[in-house]
């Protein structure tokens, strides 16, 4: 039954009790009654409209929320206004003005992202679990992540830093990994405190907490470098396997963490796993089998999972519905990708996230990103199962106007039932 | 099929199958059959086609080039003591690489290999690149083509902050300027002034050949 099906029905049936007018006989059935009442009528007034949290949940679920809901990693744009100071921001101060971020813009779901690489391990600067600032240049910053690998990244460009030579050039220094204390030392209280901090701000604002992790291609692009992973996959499989099996048990390890600590979602970056970077023959050998096992365990956890390959997915589009993820993002259209074909192929199975041109995102006028975003929630909402979000991610060069612009076209348009 | 031609065919074969060590075998053995260097460099060029053309057909995808390319570059190291390219016979020149802040590098390594295979002199200059060695190499290189890549939104504004400083050194007239990158258009491409635009690697050949053909 769908979900607004569901929710007229539930909806007549209590006002039909309200109008019969059960007598009241006793004090506790009164009691009981007008206490049904109170619940039904503050249900009815919320029923208009949903917390960002079940927005989110409810399209994950393939149903449909009051509205289409809205969803991206805004953090690059804090990045942006911080400059150097954010390397230097305590955690407090970084999350309120996350919350804040997040509320300005109207997106329904706040990032969480634990360990070791890229945005993750900018979180919780305060406390530094894993992650060493190894060399302060004039406009750029080296951090070392608890992998071992270590990134620079520039401070007018901020974003996903470039790696300098990775950790694991052959199976001793892959043995040498797997025998630290690297998977052990994942689960630590002062993780999941520092995920409390982030839950204490914005769950009381409704928001969904959106844990993220890094996928097994991507990590495993890292530690061996993208060439060199890529030559294992075609003429060292078993290298390539005992990398990737490490990488799973690592991810997983990480996304139990977070969703101990209260995410209800989890999503897998994984853009080297996509078309645009490896065959899908690859795709099915060596990273299908992974991102089941993950997905497995973020769904025995109690938590959604999403699986995000940015560029070309298409000729693997079936086979990401096959790992159970709940939802699939981007629907890159850079990759050539459509949401109308993604709806008629995988729509009726999993939820679809995505996807406004990140290039109309950071060129556009906001009402261009307007006109885009409509066309996606024309495509991809009817029925339910859709959450809007760029068609990759957000980045700190696109203007925040035209970030909004999208919540702007999910109020305007995106209210259920669609009117096409 | 005489001996000769069936070398080169395997050889040709060892590209498309991404078969590294049997082409470094199959180079050698045409070698001591006494087949021409530049003959072995042309069969595996027309595997680096097939390569390419079941890339369009959408039969190999990017890490079968990346296979394909790595496979032609142990087949050229292979023939490297043997070959002795004139300056003549190099189509043109190109600097390459992948703009300031953007780590990307896959699609620029196969423009290379590709330029390669096609008969280019390429300058690989890798990832990361600022506008000064950009423009530094042009010149110590009397490049003909100044190729960018980024794979970023927010990095492939930085092949403007190139192309200007070009201008500013005055060799803008001298150079031609190709982009690409997932994020790149022909309209972007056309409003930083850029010369020309690729999608892909195979793509970035054409344009390349057109430039010079212009430019010469």
């Amino acid at each position: 039954m769908s979900c607004s099906r569901f929710k007229r029905l539930f909806c007549f049936s209590a006002i039909d009790q309200i109008k019969a007018g059960t007598p009241c006989v006793e004090e506790s059935k009164n009691f009981i009654l007008w206490y049904k009442i109170k619940t039904v009528g503050d249900w009815l007034k919320m029923s208009k409209e949903m917390s960002s949290r079940k927005r989110i949940l409810t399209a994950l679920d393939r149903g449909e929320p009051d509205r289409v809901p809205v969803h991206d990693l805004v953090e690059y744009v804090m990045r942006k206004n911080f400059g150097r100071g954010f390397y230097s921001l305590d955690l407090k101060s970084y999350v309120s003005y996350h919350v804040n971020l997040c509320q300005e813009i109207g997106v329904d779901g706040i990032n969480v992202g634990l360990g070791p690489v890229d945005t993750a391990k900018f979180y919780f600067p305060d406390i530094n679990l894993d992650w060493r600032i190894t060399e302060v240049g004039n406009d750029y910053v080296i951090v070392r992540d608890a992998l071992g690998i270590n990134k620079k990244f520039y401070d007018d460009l901020p974003g996903a830093g470039r790696i300098m030579g990775p950790p694991i050039k052959s199976v001793e220094d892959l043995d040498r990994l797997k025998r630290s204390d690297l998977l052990a030392s994942i689960d630590r209280p002062e993780r999941k405190k520092q995920i409390e901090i982030v839950l204490d701000k914005a769950r009381p604002l409704g928001l969904a907490i959106m844990g993220h992790v890094n996928g097994p291609c991507k990590l495993a692009a890292e530690l061996r470098g993208l060439q060199a992973w890529v030559e294992d996959m075609y003429t060292n499989p078993e290298l390539a396997r005992s990398t990737m099996r490490f990488l799973t048990e690592f991810i997983k390890a990480l996304a139990k963490n977070l969703i101990q600590a209260g995410a209800d979602v989890v999503s897998i970056y994984d853009g080297p796993g996509s078309s645009s970077v490896i065959a899908p023959r690859m795709y099915k050998k060596y990273a299908f089998p992974c991102y089941k096992e993950i997905i497995q365990t973020i769904r025995m956890e109690g938590a959604k999972a999403i699986l995000h390959h940015c560029g070309n997915s298409n000729p693997i589009l079936e086979t990401m519905a096959d790992t159970g993820a709940d939802g699939i993002e981007p629907i890159d259209p850079l990759g050539g990708m459509d949401m109308a074909d993604a709806k008629r192929r995988i729509g009726h199975r999993v939820c679809l996230k995505g996807n406004v041109n990140t290039v109309t995102l950071t060129e556009g006028t906001p009402k261009e990103v307007e006109e885009e975003a409509t066309q996606a929630i024309l495509k991809g909402a009817p029925g339910g199962g859709f959450i809007l979000a760029s068609g990759n991610n957000i980045e700190a060069v696109m203007p925040v106007e035209n970030i909004k612009a999208m919540v702007v076209a999910a109020k305007k348009y995106g209210v259920y039932p669609i009117k096409l | 099929m005489s001996h000769e031609r069936k070398l080169l065919k395997d050889i040709t074969d060892c590209i498309v199958n991404f078969e590294r060590e049997k082409v470094k075998e199959k180079a050698n053995e045409a070698l001591g059959a006494g087949v021409e260097p530049f003959k072995i460099i042309n069969s595996m060029s027309e595997g680096m086609h097939i390569v390419g053309q079941k890339y369009v057909d959408k039969e190999y995808f990017v890490s079968d080039l990346m296979m394909a390319a790595v496979t032609m570059k142990a087949g050229i190291d292979t023939l490297l003591p043997y070959l002795k390219v004139e300056r003549s016979q190099v189509v043109g020149t190109v600097v390459i690489g992948t703009v300031k802040g953007d780590i990307h590098d896959i699609g620029k390594n196969l423009v290379s290999t590709f330029l390669t295979s096609a008969g280019f002199q390429v300058i690989d200059l890798g990832v990361d690149i600022p506008a000064g060695t950009f423009i530094n190499e042009v010149k110590k290189n009397s490049a003909d083509i100044l190729a960018m890549s980024a794979l970023l939104t927010m990095t492939k504004s930085y092949m403007k902050v190139v192309i200007d400083e070009l201008k500013a050194t005055g060799i803008r007239e001298k150079v031609k300027v190709m982009v690409g990158g997932a994020p790149v258009t022909q309209k972007f491409a056309l409003e930083i002034g850029a010369d020309a635009y690729a999608p892909d690697a195979i793509a970035a050949v054409e344009k390349a050949k057109e430039l010079l053909g212009r430019y010469h």
